[in-house]
């Protein structure tokens, strides 16, 4: 170890504080992006996983119309194509438990024709303990793996009760998949049935939800495709995971983005670090310039010294990331499972393109951070590197020129977004040099604030306040990184704040204008923005019949999986009571209600953002009669769905597919009698074990709203977290700022100031800091919050949003700036009036 | 024939623990256990001697627990190329009685079809099997017209045209490699094999089986052997046997030949193999002359020598030429393997396979085809 490493390495031990804090920041911001990545990347791979298991081998999947395959479809390919490997498959959840529901996929399988496609299924693997007799005969027999058995607290032979479709049943355990690591993740929550079980306890006598097949090559496709009917499809066997991925990818965007917003916090932390370790050592490597040592040796020194910070911060950050995952996992899969589909993620996946990233993030930035600092400080002259005051002059010269930079960055940005575009990511390409921008503008800010407060600190304070306003000025090449770091932080929370607050203003009242009707009906769901459960007919016409139901609004959902995407269909049979509820973003509303009755359809706003369409022109929709083109009648706005909703005329609807079944129902009562009543009337109704979930305006009305905040939860969580770095960050710049002045505060001590005097001077100083980074917080989060409701939620989902200036969240940004910086400058602010002015002047 | 071994792997494969016994064991099964496992379900017995009525009995039986429609035969092409080949359709009841149910895939019934083609000429060995359930018209066997079928191995009634009261017959199945669609009728009346059909296999009241045979059908059609077709003629042999259980605790499995020889009569005798590798009292057979007339042969008439053996891949010996000698009838027959390797390596192995016969009967010797099946190896 040469002198100089040993000086550098003496410098970090000699300033623990400094050196701990700055690995924290490190630590904080890499461990935020990777376990965002983390997280995403487990629930997507658990996704993935299941639905391999679930596919097993089979290279494609015959799917047919809404009603499913007959039965029959799949004997013709047996037997008259002669077809081998072919096995039917009926696809559905259950779930089981009454408080602590678990979600299981029910997979119902002819064992007899599972050889070429799931291992697990075909022989050692499955052990059936009363023979194959119970599974096969038995009703309601199935056979899952040991460890959901012990998870589920049963033995072979006991029964379990589940819900499917929103029915009540009774399964029996028949026996268990003997689990292998392989089949391990693919039988996690997988209820295993026969064909003939599964037909029956989904109801659907007679259908096969989808044909897996094994295609070897291209002509056998072909040969299969001319086999196949009308509203039939062959689709690749991955595609499901596949449409499942692009539903997620502007979620999981959105995700990352915010995780790289907590980095850029932490990467400013890291830059004042480094730039602090420099500037405090301005002497010393003035010293060692002077006495030989090449500036190149000095700028080694400091990217060394970052080199270190960087993977000590990423290794520590690797640690906590792996802590944070497991509980942004549960954020996440909740949100999926509330929006997308079904997944339960048990087990973390890291990719090596995770841990990349993250070594990425966290060592090269860190030693990027570092040099401009050693830029500087190698290129010191050794003789102005003892004159303390030269930095600061030389930063105050050049702030026209940052400012001027920062105005052009901005305005820089601001064309980036306006460029038209859909891609999300040139949006937050955009939004970085506005950062960037006012980073840039702070010192100006800074010269401002001080203008102002200084004769107001004066007034109120005396000569303390005078002091501590001044001196801000006078450290400002330090100050100002310091606050910039902190405005930035919390303009991220003003921004994700306000954003959320606006859509979610913009949510309320949309629902308040939808949801017009008094008492809502459907079948309980597992996926709580999408109804895949069905109510019989049978339900509707009751509750039709009931006296004091005035008039009724009912709708069918259907998933159509066409050209590797999903289209949400909503039939609608919709009372003329409930058109004004729908707001128009394109067609004139009566024309537009009209031409619904006659068959055209409706387009919900994220929908025809997606896939460009406009009122007039034509949307091609799979129906069970082949491909048909409807025409669209207009646009309106929408927040149910961020996939996009199409919706047509029920009767139009039962003309082009044969799906039956009802999925959700609303009930307007007759004036005069109570909502309470009915909805009671309604429950008691005889439905033959079909659960119902009745719910009246309010409880709707409420627990969407919560559906929408649990959503956001995750964003809150992230925001508090960039919060924490943010805050980290500023302890420890505004310590080292004040820890550094101890040479200057020892001097005022022996001029006779009071350690209590000390301690306010070091206070109104950091909060005067605070409040600065308030400042100019409040702008750029409101740009930000502008951004993300017009911009990217806008490019992300399609959404038009209203956006709502908060003052409570501005006020709620300036507080904890304030807070912040308050807390931080209690320790310095006690160490530095305790200290004798002796030991301060001591180098001196 | 009896097959019970194979029956039992449509229970088995689906049992872990036992599927590993298999394997641990070389393949090999204790067939008497499963076999003589008394069900819970009160399947029907062959314990009576019963009224065989045709052509109902063709059909299935599902009251008992196993059941099959069994052919073999040994054919010939235009060209000279020899061929043997093996087709059989099983049934194997869950329970008596199908539970009612909704779906149309519920069945109590599960099929399983193997099928075999040996390319003599070309000492190759051809097999599959498979598997289906009567539920959804995948499988499944009536009568009026006779028709038994797994998925696209069919054996069909093809008109209204009886020999000995069986209907001319299709019997049709392919695999990836070679395919057959034959036709097929009676030259000979039906055989009764063991105690008027009533065949008794072990020592215990109910294990036995009803078992009728035609043992010379006329059969011509086609064999695709790698998209090489062949027009083809030759006999064959049909077994039609029900049972519910068959097989005592000191069993362990059979040698059973069917025997088509020059002079138009046929010969079917079974060893039955006890544990200790001595023949059972149970072996029997029968001897059918060229007009139809039959007689039983028993156990003590017949002498049954090894006089050759084939290792296959995994290790298991089989015997692979015998002499049989029924002195009774002045009978000295040599058997010897078509194609040695003949090795039904499905879900559990068992050397099923054509065979070729030379020797002497009343001094005058004699040639003849047949097919010969060994378990419990």
């Amino acid at each position: 170890m040469n002198s100089l490493t040993k000086s550098s390495l003496r410098y970090l031990l000699k300033h623990p504080w400094q050196f701990g804090l700055s690995i924290l920041g490190i630590a904080m911001g890499v461990s935020i992006v990777v376990s965002i990545d983390i997280a995403n990347h487990s629930s997507s791979k658990a996704f993935k996983l299941s639905m391999d298991a679930v596919a097993g081998k089979a290279t494609h999947q015959i799917l047919g119309p809404s009603e499913g395959i007959p039965d029959s479809f799949y004997t013709y390919l047996r037997i008259e194509k002669g077809y081998k490997n072919i096995a039917p498959v009926i696809d559905s959840y259950v779930s089981i438990g009454d408080t602590n529901k678990k979600v299981f996929k029910l997979l119902g399988v002819d064992f007899f024709a599972e050889r070429p496609f799931r291992d697990y299924l075909s022989g050692a693997g499955v052990s059936i303990d009363r023979e194959l007799k119970d599974f096969l005969t038995k009703p309601n027999s199935i056979i899952l793996s040991g460890e959901s058995l012990n998870s589920l607290n049963k033995l072979i032979g006991d029964s379990i009760s589940v819900i499917i479709n929103g029915t009540n049943k009774n399964l029996f355990i028949a026996g268990i998949i003997t689990e292998d690591e392989q089949n391990k993740s693919a039988l996690e929550n997988l209820l295993i049935s026969d064909i003939a079980t599964a037909q029956e306890l989904t109801d659907k006598i007679g259908k096969i939800d989808y044909v897996d097949i094994i295609i070897n090559n291209s002509k056998e496709e072909n040969e299969i495709k001319s086999l196949l009917p009308e509203g039939f499809v062959l689709q690749k066997s991955g595609s499901r995971s596949q449409t499942a991925e692009q539903m997620l990818e502007a979620f999981n965007i959105n995700l990352t983005s915010l995780s790289l917003l907590a980095l850029i916090v932490g990467l400013f932390l890291i830059y004042n670090t480094m730039t602090f370790s420099v500037v405090q050592r301005k002497v010393l490597i003035g010293t060692m310039r002077s006495i030989g040592v090449t500036s190149g040796e000095i700028s080694k020194i400091i990217i060394r010294e970052a080199l270190i910070l960087g993977i000590i911060g990423t290794v520590a950050g690797f640690t906590i990331a792996y802590f944070i995952s497991k509980f942004l996992i549960v954020f996440i899969s909740q949100t999926i499972n509330d929006l997308y589909y079904v997944v339960s993620v048990r087990e973390i996946y890291v990719s090596p393109l995770i841990i990349f990233k993250g070594a990425v993030l966290g060592i090269v930035a860190t030693v990027l951070a570092a040099i401009k600092p050693a830029k500087e400080a190698s290129g010191v002259h050794p003789r102005s590197a003892m004159i303390r005051s030269e930095q600061e002059t030389s930063l105050i010269k050049k702030i026209p020129l940052m400012s001027i930079l920062g105005f052009g960055l901005i305005i820089l940005g601001g064309i980036i977004l306006i460029i038209p575009s859909k891609s999300i990511w040139l949006s937050y390409f955009g939004i970085l040099p506005i950062i960037i921008g006012f980073a840039l503008l702070t010192p100006l800010i800074i010269l401002f604030v001080e203008k102002i407060f200084s004769p107001l600190f004066k007034k109120l304070f005396g000569i303390t306040g005078k002091i501590a306003s001044r001196s801000i000025i006078q450290n400002i090449s330090r100050t100002y990184v310091a606050i910039a770091a902190l405005g930035l932080a919390v303009a991220a929370t003003v921004g994700v704040g306000t954003m959320i607050s606006s859509f979610r203003n913009t949510v309320i009242d949309w629902l308040e204008a939808r949801l017009n009707a008094d008492i809502f009906i459907s079948a309980p769901n597992f996926v709580s923005r999408k109804n895949d459960a069905v109510l019989t007919e049978e339900i509707l016409s009751k509750i039709k019949l009931i006296n004091s139901v005035k008039e009724i609004n009912f709708y069918r959902e259907l998933d159509l999986l066409q050209d590797g995407n999903e289209y949400r269909i909503i039939a609608t049979g919709l009372s003329k009571k409930s058109y004004p509820g729908f707001k128009f973003k394109q067609g004139n509303p009566e024309e537009a209600w009209e031409q619904f009755e006659n068959g055209q359809i409706l387009l919900s706003e994220p929908f025809a953002y997606k896939y460009d369409l406009n009122a007039g022109s034509e949307l091609a929709l799979k129906t069970d009669y082949g491909l048909q083109n409807f025409k669209i009648a207009g646009i309106y706005y929408d927040y149910s769905s961020d996939q996009g909703l199409v919706t047509i005329n029920y009767d139009v609807f039962r003309k082009y597919w044969d799906a039956k079944g009802i999925s959700g129902i609303s009930v307007f009562v007759k004036d005069g009698y109570s909502i309470s009543s009915v909805k009671e009337e309604i429950q008691s109704l005889q439905t033959n074990g079909q659960q119902l979930l009745v719910r009246t305006y309010k409880t709707l009305r409420d627990s969407s709203i919560e559906i929408f905040d649990r959503t956001f939860l995750i964003a809150k969580v992230l925001q508090i977290l960039a919060v924490i770095v943010a805050f980290i960050g500023i302890l420890s710049s505004l310590m080292s700022l004040q820890l550094e002045r101890k040479r200057e505060l020892g001097i005022l001590r022996a001029n006779g100031l009071l350690p209590s005097q000390v301690f306010k001077i070091v206070n109104l100083q950091t909060l005067l800091m605070g409040f600065t980074a308030g400042v100019l917080a409040l702008p750029l989060g409101n740009i930000l919050a502008a951004i993300l409701v017009y911009i990217i939620n806008k490019r992300s989902f399609g959404w038009t949003m209203q956006f709502d200036l908060l003052p409570s969240i501005m006020i709620e940004a300036v507080m904890v700036s304030l807070v912040a910086s308050f807390l931080a400058g209690i320790y310095p602010g006690l160490k530095m009036s305790r200290t004798s002015p002796i030991n301060a002047l001591r180098e001196e | 024939m009896i097959r019970y071994v194979t029956i039992f792997i449509l229970l088995l494969s689906f049992a872990g623990c036992e599927q590993r016994e298999i394997k641990d064991d070389d393949n090999k099964i204790s067939l008497s256990k499963a076999m003589g496992d008394v069900q819970e379900e009160n399947f029907s017995k062959a314990i009576n001697k019963r009224e065989f009525i045709l052509p109902a009995d063709h059909g299935p039986h599902p009251d008992f627990r196993t059941e099959w429609w069994y052919f073999t035969g040994n054919l010939i092409s235009d060209e000279g190329r020899e061929f043997g080949y093996q087709f059989t359709i099983f049934r194997t009841a869950l329970t008596k009685n199908k539970p009612k149910r909704n779906s149309d895939w519920n069945s109590n019934q599960i099929y399983m079809a193997h099928f075999a083609v040996t390319d003599i000429s070309n000492n190759k060995f051809y097999f599959d099997e498979r598997f289906s359930r009567e539920g959804n018209n995948l499988a499944d066997a009536q009568v009026n017209p006779l028709k038994v079928w797994l998925e696209d191995w069919q054996i069909i009634q093809l008109d209204e045209k009886f020999f000995f009261n069986l209907p001319m017959i299709n019997l049709k199945a392919k695999t990836d490699e070679t395919e057959i669609n034959f036709t097929v009728e009676a030259l000979k009346p039906l055989v009764l094999q063991g105690d008027s059909g009533l065949s008794q296999k072990g020592k215990e009241n109910g294990n036995a089986s009803y078992y009728y045979s035609y043992t010379r059908l006329n059969t011509e059609g086609t064999i695709v052997l790698n998209k090489e077709v062949f027009d083809v003629t030759g006999f064959s042999w049909m077994d039609r046997e029900w049972s519910t259980s068959a097989l005592s605790d000191d069993q362990e499995g059979w040698d059973w030949f069917a025997l088509q020889l020059g002079d138009s009569s046929e010969i079917m005798y079974y060893q039955m193999r006890k544990k200790d590798g001595t023949p059972d009292v149970y072996s029997k057979g029968i001897i059918v002359d060229k007009n139809g007339s039959y007689k039983l042969i028993k156990r003590d008439q017949v002498s049954l020598e090894v006089t050759d053996y084939w290792e296959s891949p995994s290790g298991i010996e089989y015997p692979s030429g015998w002499k049989l000698d029924i002195p009774d009838e002045s009978i000295k027959l040599e058997i010897i393997p078509t194609v040695k390797n003949q090795l039904m390596d499905v879900s559990i192995s068992y050397w099923e396979g054509a065979v070729i016969i030379k020797g002497l009967r009343n001094q005058k010797s004699i040639n003849g085809r047949g097919y010969v099946e060994l378990t419990g190896y």
